[in-house]
């Protein structure tokens, strides 16, 4: 991944309320919103991180219902970033 | 925990041969009916269902794809693994051609087995040698040792 450029970071928690977890397509929706913004995005589980612009590092996470993600971004637009996977996760199923 | 278990010879496809993803889905479902003999009456169903989740958003990355359903009324979990050595587009998140698919249809109830198994299948897609060496496997017996080896414990 290309180096995000330096400058502003931020980070915030969510409880994944979708009965079946992370899977397949929260994992796809997750990685169509990364691709929108400028910044590197880190997805943090039970001290295992993933990459949130690869579905396979996303699904790598296993993270079931009810597990708690840190995400961290990085990057010029890093807080708009944040807020949107944040949304993704506290959803019950991606529109 | 391994779903290694779920493998066998049979359940390696190593020559997929079609162009784009409409026929390699086909041949897929047709490994997993070869594989699972309550299958074999539901096949074009089965098709219809990895077709319409396919279409829902694409599994595929990194030259791999995970292509998975579930339907309603089977007892267990059938798994097979294609290769298609020159690759075929997939509409991949990354817009490359894949060459390694892990397809399963599970039973509707599994659904906590079913995180597990997408987590197995994408630790082992994610070591960096997985998609070049199964290119490369001379036997169904050594795409299912490489999958031993890479597993996560």
């Amino acid at each position: 991944m290309p180096e995000a450029p330096a400058g502003t970071s931020a980070a915030g928690g969510a409880v994944v309320v979708n009965p079946l977890g992370i899977h397949a397509r929260p994992s796809h929706a997750i990685v169509l919103a990364a691709q929108d913004f400028a910044a590197r995005i880190e997805l943090e589980h039970e001290g295992r991180r993933a990459d949130a612009r690869s579905i396979l590092s996303v699904m790598t996470l296993g993270v079931p219902c009810g597990g708690r993600v840190t995400v961290r971004a990085q990057g010029p637009d890093a807080e708009r970033a944040v807020a949107a996977i944040l949304e993704i996760l506290a959803r019950a199923e991606p529109r | 925990m391994s779903y290694a278990h779920l493998l066998s010879d049979r359940s390696v496809l190593l020559d997929l041969a079609s162009g784009d993803a409409d026929g390699i889905l086909a041949e897929l479902a047709d490994g997993l009916v070869a594989n699972c003999a309550e299958l074999a009456p539901r096949r074009d169903e089965l098709l219809a269902a990895m077709r319409a989740r396919e279409s829902q958003g694409s599994t595929a990355s990194q030259g791999v794809a995970i292509p998975h359903v579930k339907l309603t009324g089977i007892s267990r979990v059938a798994v097979v693994v294609g290769v298609h050595r020159g690759g075929v587009p997939f509409r991949a998140l990354d817009g490359e051609p894949v060459h390694v698919f892990f397809s399963a249809v599970r039973p509707t109830e599994t659904a906590e087995q079913h995180l597990g198994m997408l987590r197995w299948f994408a630790s082992i897609a994610q070591h960096e040698d997985f998609v070049s060496f199964t290119r490369k496997a001379r036997s169904r017996q050594e795409v299912l040792d490489l999958l031993n080896e890479l597993a996560p414990a």
